[in-house]
């Protein structure tokens, strides 16, 4: 499969099957985008203009091949949003076992380092793009029974900004959005309680919307955004 | 790829490089050219496009991918400060061998 219109923009997000993901690759694929994506499913976006991989992103050699694919396809990469990580359970650390903690590190820090490294290195050869990283409020709610969740998510925060750093001068710029309480598939599995708590503590008492997301994106991939590296925008919550 | 050939794809990175505009001058590669530790004649980021464009490289040669892991590097050359197209090249042959 190969893009051909030059003029259209072409944007990488990972974990497109469901949930955020994929109604951001929707939203953009509606605003005349290219859109690659990746989940380890198949895919469930029927888009003349969207690519899917099957890539589990915890595994680095599966995210190396899948990129070099792309920019045999693409030839290039504007945008990376990296929606995939995992949301599957919390518990206290007394309580939080060392399989549950290497699932959050492994996909949540390692999947997005690996495809933020690989799409680096095709934004560094075109001196053009802008990455995009996905935190939570989390990591300012010190919440107990979220710390492998909140570490993870500080950690992305963390190689954001040292990537940000690294590849300035590239024009390339990389931010971080952290949104608040969301409806997922993963949220509904919490118990009933969950959402009003979590709502309770946020600023603004309603869940995130994806399209309040992709307006984020926007923003950050916009050219005049391209003096705003390094930053984070948390959404619903005063930080 | 054995490792004269690695060399000979290393100097056409360098004149890629060349002609796009990363470096000024031309760089006559040989197997004592340092490509990272002192006397640089790449940056860091001018270093990581060198890299990923020798991955391509070898990629089209061989027909096949490779990726190319620096901390793998120092394995093929103990006790390296730096490391040279030599070593590189060296690295690139055991890596081509392997698979």
């Amino acid at each position: 499969m190969k893009f051909n219109d030059k003029n259209k923009p072409v944007m990488v997000i990972t974990g497109t099957s469901k949930g955020v993901g994929r109604e951001v690759a929707l939203d953009f694929l509606g605003n005349g985008y290219y859109v690659a994506g990746c989940s380890r499913g198949v895919s469930t976006i029927q888009d003349d203009s969207y690519l899917h991989s099957q890539v589990d992103i915890s595994d680095e050699k599966q995210v190396q091949i899948w990129i070099r694919s792309l920019k045999k396809n693409l030839g290039r990469v504007d945008f990376l949003v990296c929606m995939a990580g995992v949301l599957n359970s919390f518990s206290h650390v007394a309580l939080t076992s060392g399989s549950s903690l290497m699932s959050f590190l492994n996909v949540n820090i390692a999947g997005t380092f690996y495809v933020c490294r690989e799409v680096s290195k095709l934004m560094i050869a075109e001196r053009n793009g802008s990455i995009i990283t996905i935190s939570s409020i989390m990591t300012h709610l010190h919440e107990p029974g979220a710390a492998v969740y909140s570490l993870s998510k500080s950690a992305i925060v963390e190689m954001t900004k040292v990537l940000a750093k690294e590849v300035a001068a590239m024009n390339i710029n990389c931010n971080v959005i952290a949104p608040s309480y969301m409806i997922t598939d993963a949220t509904k599995t919490f118990k009933s309680d969950y959402a009003a708590t979590m709502l309770e503590k946020q600023t603004i008492k309603r869940p995130v919307t994806a399209k309040e997301v992709s307006n984020i994106i926007s923003f950050f991939c916009a050219p005049e955004s391209k003096c705003i590296t390094g930053q984070v925008i948390s959404m619903g919550l005063v930080c | 790829m054995n490792k004269e050939k690695a060399l000979i794809v290393m100097q056409e990175s360098f004149d890629g490089m060349q002609r796009s505009g990363l470096i000024n001058s031309k760089v006559a590669v040989d197997e004592t050219t340092v490509l990272l530790g002192s006397d640089l004649i790449l940056d860091s980021l001018g270093f990581v496009t060198f890299i990923s464009d020798m991955e391509e490289r070898i990629t089209v040669e061989t027909g096949q991918d490779y990726f190319i892991v620096l901390s793998d590097i120092h394995g093929v050359a103990d006790n390296e400060a730096t490391l040279t197209a030599g070593v590189l090249a060296l690295y690139i042959e055991k890596l081509t061998e392997e698979q």
